[in-house]
C-alpha cells in the first residue's frame, strides 16, 4: 500500500470541470488541503494551461463528460501523449464512460461526481505519494 | 497556506470575496493569484453564465471584477447591469482593452488591459477595505 504524503503545498492540481458550481467547491477544498489549484471550465482552457510546458501541473481532475462528452478524454490523451508525468484523474457520473476513462489513466482511477471531497483529496495524495515513490525508487537505481 | 486561513490572517472577512469573470484562462490565472496572493476569496467564472450561476447561489459577494468582452450570451456591460438591478450592493470593477469615456461613472472601476498586478491589487484594496479600516470609515 502506498504510504499516505501529508505535505502538498508544493502540487499543483488542475480541475476541469464545465458546471462552476461543481468546480468552484472542489477547488476551494483542495487549495484549503494546501495545492495550488488551476480551474479550467472546458477542455479547450484545460489545453491551454497544458500547453505551458514551463507551467507546473502535478495532476489533472477532468470531468468525463465536457462540453460535446469527449472533452475529459481529449484531455486525458493529450496529457498522456505529451506531458506523461502528470497524473489524471477522471470523474464522471455514467459508471460505463468513467470505466473507460479509467483505462487512459496511469492508475486506473476515476472518481464519480458529484464529488465526495475527501475522497478526491485522498486519490490526489495518493498518486503524488506514488510518483514520489518511484521517482525514489528511479533515483535509488540509478545510484547503485 | 489555505486561502480561508491566509484571508483571516490578513483581516479579510466576508467583504473580501471577489467574483472574477474573464473569459482569457491565462489573465483570469493571474489576476486570480494575484488577488487571492492578496488575500482575497476568489471565485473564478468564464463567462457571464458562470458568474450568474455564482450570483443566484452564493451570499457574501462584495465584489465583481469581470471583463468586457466576453462570448455567450451577455458581456461584462450586461452582467454589471445585472448585478446593478439585482443585487446593488455588490461593487463592479471593469476591466476592459478599450477604456471609453464615462465608464469611471458607470462602474465603480475600471482597469485598463493588460492589468498590472499592483494596479490590481490597489484598485481592489480601494474598493474592499479591511472590515476594521472599513467601520472606522464609516464611523466619520
Amino acid at each position: 500500500m502506498i504510504e499516505l504524503e501529508t505535505k502538498n503545498s508544493d502540487a499543483t492540481v488542475l480541475v476541469v470541470d464545465d458546471d462552476i458550481l461543481v468546480r468552484t467547491p472542489i477547488a476551494a477544498y483542495l487549495r484549503h488541503c494546501g495545492y495550488r489549484v488551476v480551474e479550467a471550465a472546458g477542455s479547450a482552457e484545460a489545453l491551454t494551461v497544458l500547453r505551458q510546458m514551463d507551467m507546473k501541473i502535478d495532476v489533472v481532475l477532468t470531468e468525463v463528460e465536457l462540453e460535446s462528452g469527449t472533452g475529459g478524454f481529449a484531455v486525458a490523451k493529450w496529457v498522456r501523449e505529451n506531458r506523461p508525468n502528470v497524473e489524471v484523474v477522471i470523474a464522471g457520473s455514467p459508471r460505463r464512460a468513467a470505466e473507460q476513462a479509467g483505462e487512459l489513466c496511469s492508475k486506473g482511477p476515476h472518481l464519480k461526481r458529484p464529488y465526495e471531497h475527501a475522497l478526491v483529496e485522498m486519490e490526489i495524495r495518493n498518486l503524488l505519494a506514488g510518483r514520489r515513490k518511484l521517482a525514489e525508487e528511479a533515483e535509488s537505481s540509478g545510484d547503485v | 497556506m489555505a486561502d480561508a486561513a491566509l484571508a483571516e490572517m490578513r483581516g479579510a472577512s466576508a467583504n473580501s470575496r471577489i467574483l472574477l469573470v474573464e473569459d482569457e484562462i491565462l489573465i483570469r490565472l493571474a489576476m486570480a493569484d494575484d488577488l487571492r496572493h492578496a488575500g482575497f476569496i476568489v471565485i473564478e467564472a468564464s463567462n457571464a453564465d458562470e458568474a450568474l450561476n455564482v450570483l443566484n447561489t452564493t451570499p457574501d459577494i462584495a465584489l465583481v471584477v469581470t471583463d468586457i468582452r466576453m462570448p455567450g450570451r451577455m458581456d461584462g456591460v450586461g452582467l454589471a447591469n445585472w448585478v446593478r438591478r439585482h443585487a446593488p450592493l455588490i461593487k463592479i470593477a471593469i476591466v476592459s482593452a478599450n477604456v471609453e469615456i464615462g465608464m469611471d461613472r458607470a462602474f465603480d472601476a475600471v482597469l485598463s488591459k493588460p492589468v498590472l498586478p499592483s494596479d490590481l491589487i490597489a484598485r481592489v484594496r480601494k474598493l474592499l477595505p479591511p472590515a476594521e479600516q472599513q467601520s472606522s470609515d464609516e464611523s466619520r
